[in-house]
Order: structure tokens, then sequence, then C-alpha cells
């Protein structure tokens, strides 16, 4: 009831703390289900079980960077399973055949830059609706890696800097974490403080406005799919480091858990406002309760119930909120 | 008149403290065309949707057939009779013209599904009855012109049997061709003995088609008379009034600039239909005025010289001597374009975004230092303009949807002064705003033509042109129907040029 009083618009003060209380939102649903967590098993205490939390979720948190950057302009980009697969199969084969770093990296690079500006063209130029575009990418990545391992078989060879990166440790710190760290920092600068962030913020808000006031929406489109689809692939790439291979259905897990990390962090599905610090407390929340489900000895089927269902409750209540 | 159809008394309708209708009365016998004239906020609208059931009068009455009725949604009125023909067509382009103009009236099988054959004889029928067999009742109403869908529109109306029929601008659309054939139609169900209220801008129309023609002024009837003694002259005095004498003590507009040669040449500009040829010249320092009754392509011409219409656009753009017709805003601006435009929610500015991110975000690049946005200098051009348009604001941080109509038109305006541009489009750049934002809005305006800068003015509001504008172009048609300038830029110049004949429709 307080919560619909003070989201009138208004004066800049009341706005100004109902938008920190939207950011802090996200950090009091992670340390509730962190709770619940240690509630469930106390091993959740040990450092030992954050660490190995922390690496999943930094995996989830690369992507979810594409992702935030995809919701903030009104759009969604479901073409990242497929290209963390097709990453991972094709990078790793291509460096057991030519054993030097920078193959594995450019491959991975390449991929994702190529599948970026695949969405853009669908996206941007053909203006078909991002879900669909998108969804459909993932179905013929899907093809083309299946096409692919049939000629070529996996294998247990990966790069050195990708177990590094996915396994490694800095003193008591995950590499992946650290990685992730990076990677958010410049994000969220770059959201805040570079004229590229005005733009998205900009688009997602009114795309008619924005290409009325001259923002350069090509670039822009371009940008976020191609960030979205080389962070898919660097993932790809970690996921072979941090399983010593690749395998097919590697990334089946990132459809939705990053658009669900994006949408806990508080960001609007429909373009314009939030930020990717929503995101990071986002995919930690993902993770964790997919961890408290296993801990607690929910079967597979059921988990994918409880956690779909949990999932929804909390897009409900950012939703709710926000309809006013 | 004992036998009159419908007949209005005392109709009056206010929004708050604005009076959009005040103490009108009509009425209309069978067999007759009652035209409805009026400029535009005269109240032609809002008697229309009063009968159409759309409005509920705060006083008066309403009697069809000798019966008072209150007429308090659109359903009731047609029951009672009256079936109105609206300006935007109220049809769909994907079922057929039967399905259009029986649906949800459709004669239903045992199974409860539509039985097509009977409301194909039904629609048939329906259009033979006012005279335009050659349109099939299977055809996709998509297929169909603009005018054969206004005749369509009308054959739904009928389809209603009713005793009163209202069309409101029913040729406003059409080509001359196009304009006969309805007329005809009109005539042919005056024979019949329906009751017909026809709007129109045309006086020609006017004078071939009506009984008798009712005058509308500021929400009050200024005339009725019979067609016999109607005149053209007549009527645009009726309908201008003594607005003349209420004009505010505001400086003259400066005076028209011949020396210099022009900054904006438009030479046969095309956009099918709803340009036909337009050529102007704009001089810096010169504020042009586009006029006209709405929807004569005034606001098309500013809309296609921003690059808003990606194809279909012919003609000639030349700016400072160089081809550069736009086909994408980005172009427009490049060549030197600004563009205010009139809906300030949709077109205008990000509502939830804050009032500085509005105003910077056309000089993003400007302020691009490195990688990152140079901040201190944002808020600096941010702060100056606050100051100078004397934006009401808690900070440059509240978000532009928490500010009046005519902060947020003035926000939106400075974005466009903070990346200075040589030629200014304004859309109705004071409509809905308070009458101190419309003076700071004035103000721009002759500033930027002090500086020099070309200023294209489109308004709604007939008593900007002689305010702002040093020269104004009437459009009619698609086309320059005339233009003034200096001063002899006056309402009445304005309107009379309007109303002017294309050429005679014939009897």
């Amino acid at each position: 009831m307080s919560a619909a009083t003070e989201a009138q618009p208004g004066r800049a003060g009341p706005r100004l703390s109902a938008s920190i209380k939207r950011a802090a939102l996200p950090w009091l649903i992670l340390a509730v289900v962190y709770a619940l967590c240690v509630i469930a098993s106390a091993d959740f205490l040990t450092w030992h079980t954050i660490r190995l939390q922390l690496i999943q979720a930094a995996f989830i948190g690369l992507v979810a960077i594409g992702e935030t950057l995809a919701i903030l302009i009104g759009h969604i980009d479901l073409s990242i399973p497929w290209t963390i697969t097709l990453t991972g199969m094709f990078a790793t084969n291509l460096y057991a055949a030519h054993p030097h770093e920078w193959v594995a990296f450019g491959a991975a690079i390449g991929i994702g830059v190529a599948v970026g500006l695949v969405n853009m063209l669908g996206v941007y130029v053909l203006r078909v609706n991002s879900l669909i575009w998108t969804l459909s990418i993932n179905l013929m990545l899907q093809g083309i890696t299946l096409i692919y391992t049939n000629a070529a078989a996996p294998t247990t060879v990966v790069p050195p800097a990708a177990k590094f990166l996915a396994l490694g440790m800095v003193g008591d710190i995950p590499m992946a974490a650290v990685l992730w760290a990076v990677c958010a920092i410049i994000v969220i600068g770059a959201l805040r403080f570079t004229p590229f962030g005005r733009a998205v913020y900009a688009l997602g808000s009114n795309e008619l406005v924005a290409l009325l006031s001259g923002v350069r929406l090509a670039r822009t489109y371009a940008a976020v799919f191609i960030t979205s689809g080389v962070m898919a692939a660097l993932v790809g790439l970690l996921l072979s480091g941090y399983s010593s291979q690749a395998y097919l259905g590697m990334g089946d897990d990132y459809l939705l858990p990053p658009v669900a990390a994006v949408v806990i962090g508080g960001s609007r599905l429909a373009g314009g406002e939030g930020g990717y610090g929503g995101s990071i407390a986002g995919a930690m929340t993902v993770i964790l309760l997919e961890a408290m489900l296993i801990t607690l000895n929910v079967s597979q089927g059921e988990r994918e119930i409880v956690f779909g269902a949990i999932l929804l409750a909390l897009a409900f209540l950012f939703l709710g909120r926000r309809r006013r | 008149m004992p036998d009159a159809v419908l007949r209005a008394e005392g109709l009056t309708k206010r929004y708050g403290g604005i009076t959009a209708l005040e103490d009108v009365s009509l009425s209309l016998a069978a067999g007759e065309v009652l035209a409805l004239l009026g400029a535009n906020g005269a109240g032609k609208s809002t008697l229309v949707k009063m009968l159409s059931g759309n409005v509920t009068p705060d006083s008066g009455s309403i009697a069809i057939g000798g019966a008072e009725r209150h007429l308090t949604s659109p359903r009731v009125a047609f029951e009672a009779g009256v079936a109105t023909v609206h300006q935007e067509l109220s049809l769909f382009g994907s079922l057929t013209v039967a399905q259009n103009i029986l649906i949800g009236r459709e004669a239903l099988g045992r199974l409860g599904h539509i039985k097509e054959e009977t409301s194909l004889r039904r629609a048939t029928a329906l259009l033979a009855e006012i005279g335009v067999p050659d349109i099939a009742a299977d055809a996709r109403l998509g297929t169909l012109s603009l005018a054969q869908r206004q005749l369509v529109e009308i054959a739904k109306a009928i389809s209603f049997d009713p005793r009163v029929l209202i069309l409101d601008e029913p040729t406003s659309a059409l080509g001359l061709t196009d304009v006969h054939r309805l007329l005809s139609v009109v005539r042919g169900l005056r024979a019949k003995g329906r009751a017909i209220i026809f709007i129109s801008h045309r006086m020609e129309e006017i004078e071939t088609i009506a009984d008798s023609v009712t005058i509308l002024r500021s929400g009050r009837k200024v005339g009725a008379f019979p067609r016999q003694s109607f005149t053209r002259d007549r009527a645009l005095e009726l309908m201008l009034g003594e607005t003349q004498q209420q004009l505010h003590a505001v400086p003259p507009p400066p005076p028209a600039v011949q020396t210099t040669p022009p900054i904006l040449q438009v030479a046969d500009l095309r956009l099918d239909g709803r340009l036909n040829g337009v050529s102007f010249d704009l001089r810096p320092g010169e504020v042009l005025g586009l006029a006209g009754l709405e929807g004569q392509g005034q606001k098309d011409m500013l809309f296609a010289l921003f690059g808003l219409f990606r194809r279909g656009l012919r003609g000639d753009v030349i700016i400072r001597g160089q081809a550069r017709r736009a086909s994408r805003p980005l172009q427009a601006i490049a060549a030197g374009l600004a563009f205010i435009p009139d809906d300030r929610k949709n077109m205008g500015g990000f509502m939830f975004l804050p009032i500085a991110h509005n105003i910077a975000v056309t000089i993003l690049d400007r302020l691009r230092r490195f990688l990152f946005l140079n901040a201190r200098r944002e808020t600096a051009i941010v702060a100056e303009l606050i100051q100078r348009l004397a934006i009401k604001c808690a900070s440059a941080d509240a978000p532009l949807g928490s500010l009046s109509g005519g902060n947020q038109q003035k926000v939106i305006a400075a974005k466009w002064l903070a990346f200075e541009r040589d030629i200014y489009l304004f859309c109705d750049p004071t409509r809905g705003v308070d009458a101190g934002a419309r003076e700071t809005i004035y103000a721009t305006i002759r500033d930027l033509a002090a500086a020099g800068k070309g200023i294209i003015l489109y308004s709604t509001d007939m008593v900007e042109f002689p305010i702002l504008c040093s020269r104004v172009l009437v459009f009619r048609g698609g086309k320059i129907a005339g233009s003034v300038s200096g001063a002899e830029v006056s309402e009445e110049s304005i309107l009379a040029l309007s109303f002017q004949d294309t050429g005679a429709v014939a009897a």
C-alpha cells in the first residue's frame, strides 16, 4: 500500500528515494534467498560452497550483460544457449587442430560478432519481433551445431586460458568472479557515463523520439546485440574450460535464467528503465534458488516446476509494483 | 416546423472552463440536407458527437420524430434513428464489404454460424439502394479505394435504416470525380426522404448540395440560412467573427526578407495523394507559416522535410544549394533541419527520463570526450537552457513527465537549441500549452529568426500566423492554394484562401 503511494510521480525528492528503493529490492531478494539457503543447509555458510555458487553465477551474470542491454532497449536475446554450445564445440575443435590460445578466442569472438550482427539485421533492419527472431536464430544455431558435430567428434582438449578463467583462483577468489566483476564495472560505467549508455536508455524509452532526436540507432542496436553474442560465445568457451570438454546441450540452461536474472534485477521488460547493478543480484538469486532446491533433494522435474513458479512470482512482484 | 425529423434545442457542453458548445438549436425535415460550417474548433465535432451519442449534452434536448430522446450511447442513437459516418472510418481491411456492413448483426444459422449467403444478399441490396452497385459485396475491403470505402461506410450507416444520417467531412480526402459520385449518392438518399447533416469545408459542395446552411463559431450558432440566401462572403464573415479585436499587443512579425539567397528551396514535392506538387523558398530570418484547414498536407509537408517518409516522396529539396531530400531523420538533421513535433508524448520526449537527458540527447556525439560523456559540459549546457527558456522544474534530474505540458514543450524545443540547426520546423508547437509557455515559445521563434535561422511553422491556431509569420502559405488538397505576406497576413485572408474554390462542382 505504501509502495503504491510512493510510486506516484512527483518532484525529484520522493522519486529519487523510490528509485533507490527499487535498486535495493533485488539485493533484498538475494538476501532472503540466501537466508533460505542457509536454513536448508548450513553448507551455504562455508566459503567453499559460496565459491562454487559464485562461479555458476558468474556464467549467468556474464551472459546477463548482453541480456540486460537487449532488455534495456526494449528487446530480448534468446539466441544465447546455442551460441554457447556452438562456440564451445567449434572453438575447442579448432583449438585441438591448431593449439594456439588466440585461435580459440578469435573463433569465439568471431562467432559472437556474427550472431550479434545477424540479430541486429533481423531486429533493426527487418523489424522482426526480437523474441521470434532470436529464438529462430537459436534454433538455426542448434541446426548448425548438429551438422557440424556430425562431421567432427567432440574433443576434451580445451584451451588452458579458458580453463584458467573458469576454474582458476586469484588467492581465495575464483577467476570467473574476478572476470565478472571487471566486466560488470565496464558495463555499469558504459551505461552511466557514456553516450552509448544514453542512447540505450533513449532507445528503450521511446524509439520514435530517439529517431527524431538523431540518436544513432543502427550503431546502438549493433553494439547491444554484438555484446550479447560475444558474451555468450565467451561463456561457451569458459563452460568448456569448466567441464574440460564441450558437449551438445551445454548451453541449454541459458535460455531463460539470464532473462530471469535481468527481471529480478529490476529492469523493465519493456525497456528504458533499470541497469546492470540489479542483474548481478538477479544472477546470484537464480543460481542460489537452483542450488537450494538441489540441496532439498527436490527431483529434477519438481525442481523445474518450483523454479518456474518462483520466477513467475518474482516477475509478478516486480511487474505489479510498476503497474501502479 | 411540425414535420421536423430532428429537433435539437439549446445544446450546451462545457469541458472544465472551456465551452465547446453553447445553446445551439437546429431542426431538420425529412428529405433535407443541412450543411454545417465552421472553422477548426467551432464546435462542429462536439455537435456531431452529441447527435451520435458519443457525448451527452450538459443541457438541452434532442427530439427525433417528435419524441424526446436521450442519446446516451452510440447504440441508443442508432436505435433512435441517427446514423453517423465519422471522419475516421471504422472498417476492417481484412473483412469483406458484406462482413463490414453487417458486422455484429449477421443472420445466424441454427448452429450459431453466420449465413454468409444471406449477408451477401443483404449487402448487395444495400449497395444497390445507395446507388453503387459496382462495389462487390464479397470484395475484401483492403482492396477498395478510399472513396469506395467511404461509400461502404455510408452503406453500413444506411443498413440501420436511419431517419437522420450525419456525414462528417465525407469528402475531405476525396478527389473531384469521387466527390461527384458521393454527392450524387447523397442526393439519392435525400430523394428517398432521409434527413442528412453534411459537414464539409468546401464551399462549392455546400452550394450544390445543401438545402440550408448552419454556421458555428466558438461553440455558438452564428447564422442559418436557406440555400437561396447563402453567399460565401457572408459565411466567411460569420465564421471569422470579431476574433481580430482580441489580439493582444504583440510585436509585429519581422519584415519579409527578399535580398538574401534562400536557405531552403522546395520544388514540386509530391507524396502519393497527400502532397501534390508543392514548391516554395525559405530565406534566412524568415518565419514561414503553413496554414489551411486541418489535413490539407501542411503536416505531411513538415514530416516529408524531416525524412519521416521513407518512400513515395518525389520532387526536390535543396538546402543551401545542395540537393538534400531526406528519407530518414538522420539525413535531415545532417542537412541542418530541426523538428519540434506536436505529439509530445509519442514523438517529443522521453517521459520517464530526466530533463537533462532529454535535452542532451541531440548532442551525445558532441559531448563525447574520449569514451565518456563530458558531464560538466552537459550540466552547464542544460542549466543554461533551463534558465533561458524559463523551464519550471525542481531539478534537471526530474523526469520529463513530471512537468506541465508547456514546460515539456520547452524542453523539447531546448534540445534543438542545444544542437543548433539552420532550419527549424515547428509543428503546432503551442498545442495544449499554457499562456506563459506560449509567450516563451513565441519569443524563441522570434529569437531564432533574428539569429538568421529559417523557420517553418505549422499551427492549428490561426491567431499565431499574424503574430509570428512574415509569410504564410495556405494549403488545400496537398497544394499551395495561395500565399500572403507582410501586412496582408491576417486571419481573414488565410481563411478566405482556405475556403476558396478549387474548381466548380457541377450540380
